[in-house]
């Protein structure tokens, strides 16, 4: 028997990658927030294959994750698609179901979120339903994994009965005749006399498909079918169709689905506060501000924690070998360089908790609805907000992000300026040194820093749109879906995945580095720290940083930190040669600053905006596909921190 | 039980108001301290600057205490005009204070934790700005079982 395949789709943030997860164990990320699956997921439900395809309005290919669902759909034929609905806003929903019955595939009709529509007293006819749309319906609230099991036994009931149906959804007599017509053109010719989506690929043609024209002319005699059939398209047909759709949706929602009047709406009354015209921004800053409170006061303890037993340790194994090389190696190398990256694990869990939090609660999407009325007032895409919000936790999957960016110009703008924002692994090296100068102001001093991200981020695609990358302006579509208490299960496997992430880098690429330069600083063997091999070479760099009075020891911490941005503080601790941690490391590197806050303040400004890491750098050749655009950010980075670490020390010079 | 919320809300609406008003007091007051130009002296003898934190602290506790005077004002004149519109308002701002009032006493309690850690009281402050943030906390907890009855309410009104 050859293996069998279900493709899960929907319209975005229905649910779809509860749903995924629920039925194949999987722990892929899902949030109450449009555009989380930007690609194809696989899992396995027993012996049947399940992909996650990301969400989609429609199968007109417009963006790539929506050309991804359409392509999967119609080229690798699943035996059986689940279409996920949002129950609570089956209108809209519907709209997709339909197009899916034009195909000649088998459909499951998952109306899931059924939780909140008996919060919200909605009464919805099932077998109407299922009589309506010809496939069958079931209803689930994926998130309490209600309704899952039946939903199993389902598919395996609708893939045995392996024969298609006759049941498609039909539209009025003079659009049908002209779809018949069409289908007869095309079985003249051979390439479409086995084609199983012939009533597809004709409507498609009403309605003017790119991809569909692009398809035909490949074929020989390409050029002649569409001769003969552009005949047949009239210029309105993609609004009839359209309008034919959403009448059918009318008289179904007439009769499958009642909802209260004046019902009293959560989200409507969170929504007058949160996306006012004049307070919704001024909520967001002091959101962030929260965040950031929350990060740094919380975690304190939890730091020390991880210190004391750093501390005991590095004395235990003195105590065990002596001085030597392998204690050296131990207590220099592994407690106080690699250690000094893990005492910020802390920090790091607290502020994907926090994120998670907001992106399950709904609480994100309006976060970039409210920056889109001032981004679009500036001409940029509300949806690059969406990517440089995700930035935060992480740059790579915030670039990958942009792909439901429908504008390539607006894409390569978002992917460009989403190294602008401040991601976990630069938290650390501000930690440490705003803790030190800053002392109780520090967290102030981080906020103002993954605030200038977002506004340097901002006037550069700013700069870019006007100069480089001209594009016009599209519209930026984006649902609110209702706002969610987020369940603890779920926001601790999102701040855990994420976490993960870091720990797996930190055990890999920043030990490995660590490593290196433990062992560039301490070879060769018996010299003075300033004969190292590792001075030695950031001594030979620093003349390019004189101007922005870096020292040598501030040079090789940026130059390790292209690597992995948190290796920055183990190339301090090590080059200092500090054997306690952070206590007596934070002061000694505020002396390589000259003792200076402007300076100190300039290098996290420089931090902040130098060239993505390694990995960042991948993700943006693989999207772009082109290595002038990877360059270009690495030298736009350089330039970029280069120059604003001059700005602030030129501007704090005056002040300060 | 539930013929009483209107008196709840109103005496939770007032209580805040008080509250708030105190705390935005404060915070004008330590202006005065902030700004040295202001006092011509840097002296702060009642420990002002310790209470009202750094600058952007300062900055984003004004606009909530401000954002939240504006609410509460706004809830006690509806409440006889409009009451649904003035229970929805002391409801919000409740919440809005929870979560501030919430963020203070966690962040309270993570430093005397981090003093029991390290073992290190000297020059430990143990009044802070927080107490009053807190004490908006343990006002606005009724609020959460008024929630829970929101429909009797929004419905009755």
């Amino acid at each position: 028997m050859s293996e069998q395949t279900i493709a899960l789709i929907g319209n975005p943030n229905v649910g779809k990658t509860v749903v995924f997860n629920a039925l194949t164990g999987s722990k892929a990320h899902v949030a109450n927030w449009p555009g989380v699956t930007v690609e194809k997921k696989t899992g396995k439900m027993d012996n049947i294959t399940v992909v996650d395809l990301p969400g989609t309005y429609s199968l007109t290919a417009t963006a790539i994750d929506d050309l991804i669902a359409r392509n999967y759909i119609l080229e690798d034929s699943p035996q059986l698609v689940i279409d996920i609905l949002d129950a609570t806003n089956l209108e809209r929903n519907l709209y997709l179901g339909l197009l899916l019955k034009e195909i000649n595939v088998s459909v499951i009709f998952v109306l899931n979120m059924m939780d909140i529509v008996r919060k919200k007293k909605i009464q919805i006819d099932l077998k109407k339903l299922e009589k309506y749309l010809k496939s069958p319906v079931i209803s689930t609230a994926a998130i309490n994994d209600e309704g899952i099991s039946d939903l199993k036994k389902l598919i395996k009931q609708e893939l045995k009965s392996s024969s298609l149906k006759d049941d498609r959804v039909l539209y009025d007599e003079e659009i049908e005749s002209r779809i018949t017509q069409i289908k007869d053109i095309l079985t003249k010719y051979d390439q479409f006399q086995k084609d199983d989506n012939l009533r597809w690929i004709s409507i498609k043609i009403l309605e003017k498909d790119e991809k569909v024209f692009e398809k035909i002319r490949e074929i020989p005699d390409g050029e002649k079918i569409i001769g003969d059939i552009e005949k047949l398209v009239k210029k309105e047909d993609r609004i009839l169709l359209a309008s034919a759709r959403y009448s059918y949706i009318s008289e179904i929602i007439k009769n499958c689905y009642k909802s209260p009047r004046n019902h009293f709406s959560v989200s409507g009354f969170l929504d007058q506060f949160f996306l006012d015209k004049y307070l919704g921004i001024p909520i967001f800053l002091v959101i962030l501000w929260a965040m950031f409170e929350f990060t740094f006061q919380v975690a304190t303890p939890f730091m020390s924690l991880i210190e004391l037993i750093q501390e005991k340790l590095g004395v235990l194994i003195i105590n065990l070998l002596g001085e030597s090389l392998l204690s050296s190696f131990l207590v220099d190398g592994l407690i106080n360089g690699f250690g000094s990256i893990i005492i910020f694990l802390p920090n790091i869990f607290l502020m994907f908790l926090v994120l998670s939090f907001l992106e399950d609660s709904g609480y994100l999407s309006r976060a970039a609805f409210v920056m889109d009325r001032f981004m679009y007032k500036l001409g940029l895409h509300g949806r690059s907000f969406v990517s440089l919000i995700l930035g935060f936790g992480c740059n790579i999957p915030a670039i990958m992000s942009a792909r439901s960016i429908e504008s390539e110009k607006d894409r390569l703008v978002t992917i460009m300026i989403n190294q602008n924002i401040s991601c976990s692994a630069r938290l650390p090296v501000y930690i440490l040194i705003a803790g030190v100068v800053w002392r109780e102001n520090a967290g102030g001093i981080v906020f103002s820093l993954y605030l200038l991200g977002i506004i340097v981020g901002i006037s550069m695609a700013l700069i870019l749109q006007k100069f480089v990358l001209k594009s016009e302006r599209s519209l930026f579509l984006l649902e609110l879906g209702d706002y969610r208490f987020p369940t603890v299960k779920y926001t601790v496997i999102h701040m855990w995945e994420r976490g993960r992430e870091f720990l797996k880098k930190a055990g890999k690429i920043i030990l490995v580095t660590v490593i290196i330069l433990w062992f560039l600083q301490v070879f060769p063997l018996g010299s003075s720290p300033n004969e190292s091999y590792l001075y030695t070479f950031g001594k030979f760099i620093q003349p390019i940083f004189s101007p922005l009075h870096f020292g040598v020891i501030a040079v090789i911490g940026i130059i390790f930190g292209f690597i992995a941005k948190e290796v920055v503080i183990s190339a301090f601790a090590l080059m200092l040669g500090v054997s306690e941690s952070l206590p007596s490391l934070g002061p000694t590197i505020f002396m390589e600053f000259g003792s200076s806050p402007v300076i100190a303040y300039s290098f996290l400004v420089f931090i902040l905006l130098y060239t993505p890491c390694v990995a960042a750098l991948g993700t943006i050749y693989q999207e772009t596909g082109s290595k002038k655009w990877t360059i270009f950010s690495v030298l736009y980075g350089l330039g970029l921190a280069y120059f604003m670490a001059f700005l602030v020390q030129l501007i704090g010079g005056v002040y300060f | 039980m539930k013929e009483n919320y209107p008196q709840i809300m109103k005496l939770i609406a007032v209580l805040n108001l008080f509250f708030i008003c105190l705390i935005i007091a404060l915070e004008v007051l330590s202006l005065w301290i902030k700004i040295p130009f202001l006092s011509g002296e840097t002296l702060d003898p009642i420990g002002l600057s310790e209470i009202t934190g750094s600058w952007p602290d300062f900055l984003i506790r004004l606009f909530i205490m401000v954002l939240s005077l504006i609410i509460y004002i706004s809830a006690l004149t509806n409440l006889k005009l409009n009451p649904s519109k003035a229970y929805s308002f002391i409801i919000g701002g409740g919440f809005l204070l929870l979560g501030i009032g919430g963020l203070s006493i966690l962040i309270y309690g993570c430093q005397i934790l981090d003093l029991l850690i390290q073992m290190n009281f000297e020059g430990w402050n143990w009044y802070s700005g927080f107490h009053l943030e807190m004490m908006l906390f343990f006002i606005n907890l009724p609020v959460l079982r008024i929630w829970k009855k929101k429909y009797i309410i929004f419905e009755k009104v």
